[in-house]
């Protein structure tokens, strides 16, 4: 029963994993920016939420849709106002240029709201399980984390296959100066592109900050888990890294269990080997 | 004959080095024209004057009245210049009927006889069976066909073509040009850049021959004089 339990609760955790994973991974496979900023994103969204709730005093649920929506026009801002003029030839010069928002934000968030770790209060819901199987109980909020993600990746790959916008957003990432002599609008795509990363990054933070502390320092290690659930899933592949984020989660419990010290490092460890044994990915998203 | 597309005293320059120095040629609606140029003698940079896709330009370049010289490529897609790249530029990511629903995205929303997939798949039976492969998968003359396709789903006034025949078999060729005058029958003015001197004169009811960034001959295709067009080609 308790390896049961250790299986489950690792489970769900990949979900909130791979939630965190979701934009790094689109950003990169539309503009090829790696995005080093992402952890910091996150934790950024966090604070936001944590501001909407405890200093305007309006509950989570409520606020929520408006904390999406600043997200998207942030996206949109970050893009039209930064990256736009960022040249992206070299990978190097945006990767640099995400580098100096990280730093950016981290101390911005330092001075704003000091190094005491926060948390976003969600009541009773934060408390309440369920039992699934006789003696096997499950927070109801692991499950609806466990069950954005899976929607939101079941939106996003609609979105992507499904849709005119996805069929630019695909063309863009194959080539994007083919699709502008073709006279596509590769800006407007790709400020759309970044509005939607970051509603997925606002997603991922409000989760992120009631399931536990987050502080202006927390964002490097999201990211690692990020990278590391995008590459043992694959680049590339959404279903994949939902899979990472799904190993990192069991890897993480499982350590746990040993010791609490042995948490992240499990996670690690996991990690290693697996680029070691499939350095593409469980699900390259081409093969060979 | 009142040109839908008029080009005069185009230059094109990228950066330092100056590409066309001052290229005229008109084409009316319902009307392929051809032309005709060696490596570097400013075929490409004459589609990418016309669709304002790099490089500085100068001069005009006339739609029906509306100066497209200046405007950025989406706006002149809009417009209703549709564009054949060189190359095809198909995208592996999207199957067949992807691509060619790309340019739907693309093109002129108001159009009195719009471009459908039903009707690009009349024009080319070869792809319905194909049309859930991804577009790359294709034989190159089939790609030929999806590039057309999606270049018209933009409801194109001008077509431009840049050599669609190359590294492809005659017989593939001659049928990808005789859809081509098909379409100039229903009223679609054809540019068509081409190496292959003796099939563009066959195919176009006008030609311009490119050298050096200037027009070095024009004149109807059928009473061109091979001679002469190959020292205007070659500069002799």
């Amino acid at each position: 029963m308790e390896l049961l339990n250790t299986l489950v609760q690792g489970v769900l955790l990949g979900g909130l994993f791979a939630l965190y994973a979701l934009g790094l991974s689109l950003l990169f496979g539309v503009m090829r920016i790696v995005n080093i900023a992402h952890g910091d994103l996150i934790v950024a969204f966090a604070y936001a939420g944590l501001m909407v709730t405890e200093f305007l005093g309006i509950p989570l649920p409520a606020a929520a849709p408006a904390i999406l929506l600043l997200a998207a026009g942030a996206g949109w801002l970050l893009q039209r106002g930064l990256f736009e003029f960022v040249p992206r030839r070299d990978p190097l010069i945006p990767l640099l240029v995400a580098f100096g928002v990280s730093i950016i934000l981290q101390n911005l968030m330092l001075m704003g709201f000091g190094a005491d770790p926060q948390k976003l209060s969600l009541g009773a819901l934060e408390q309440a399980s369920v039992e699934i199987l006789p003696e096997l109980h499950v927070g109801v909020f692991s499950l609806v984390v466990f069950a954005l993600a899976v929607a939101l990746i079941g939106g996003l790959q609609l979105m992507i296959y499904r849709t005119a916008f996805g069929r630019a957003l695909r063309a863009v990432s194959d080539s994007e100066e083919n699709a502008a002599m073709l006279g596509l609008d590769t800006r407007a795509v790709f400020r759309k592109a970044f509005a939607i990363v970051m509603v997925t990054v606002a997603i991922a933070a409000l989760l992120m900050a009631v399931r536990g502390n987050f502080d202006p320092a927390s964002g490097p290690t999201r990211l690692l888990t990020a990278f590391e659930a995008i590459v043992i899933g694959g680049l590339g592949s959404m279903w994949g890294t939902l899979a990472g984020g799904i190993i990192l989660g069991v890897a993480q419990m499982a350590g746990a269990q040993i010791d609490a010290s042995w948490q992240v490092l499990a996670g690690h460890l996991v990690f290693l080997v697996l680029l070691v044994l499939r350095p593409r990915g469980l699900f390259p998203k081409h093969g060979g | 004959m009142s040109a839908l597309l008029t080009v005069s005293n185009l230059h094109l320059s990228y950066g330092q080095f100056a590409a066309l120095h001052g290229l005229d040629l008109e084409i009316g609606a319902g009307e392929i024209i051809a032309v005709i140029g060696a490596n570097g003698a400013g075929k490409s940079s004459l589609i990418r004057g016309i669709c304002g896709t790099e490089g500085q330009g100068r001069g005009s370049v006339r739609l029906d009245g509306q100066e497209l010289l200046g405007l950025a490529p989406p706006e002149i897609t809009r417009a209703g210049i549709g564009l054949v790249p060189e190359g095809r530029r198909i995208f592996p990511s999207l199957s067949v009927e992807e691509n060619i629903l790309l340019g739907a995205q693309l093109g002129r929303p108001h159009s009195d006889d719009p471009w459908t997939l039903d009707r690009i798949y009349d024009l080319f039976p070869d792809l319905v069976a194909k049309r859930h492969l991804s577009g790359t998968m294709l034989s190159g003359g089939q790609q030929q066909m999806i590039a057309i396709g999606r270049a018209l789903m933009t409801n194109p006034r001008v077509l431009l073509c840049d050599e669609i025949s190359l590294g492809l078999a005659p017989t593939i060729i001659g049928r990808l040009y005789e859809q081509l005058g098909r379409l100039a029958a229903g009223g679609l003015a054809i540019l068509v850049v081409e190496q292959a001197m003796r099939k563009a004169l066959q195919i176009s009811a006008r030609y311009y021959c490119v050298l050096e960034g200037r027009v070095s001959l024009s004149g109807l295709s059928a009473e061109a004089e091979e001679e002469r067009v190959a020292e205007a080609y070659f500069g002799r």
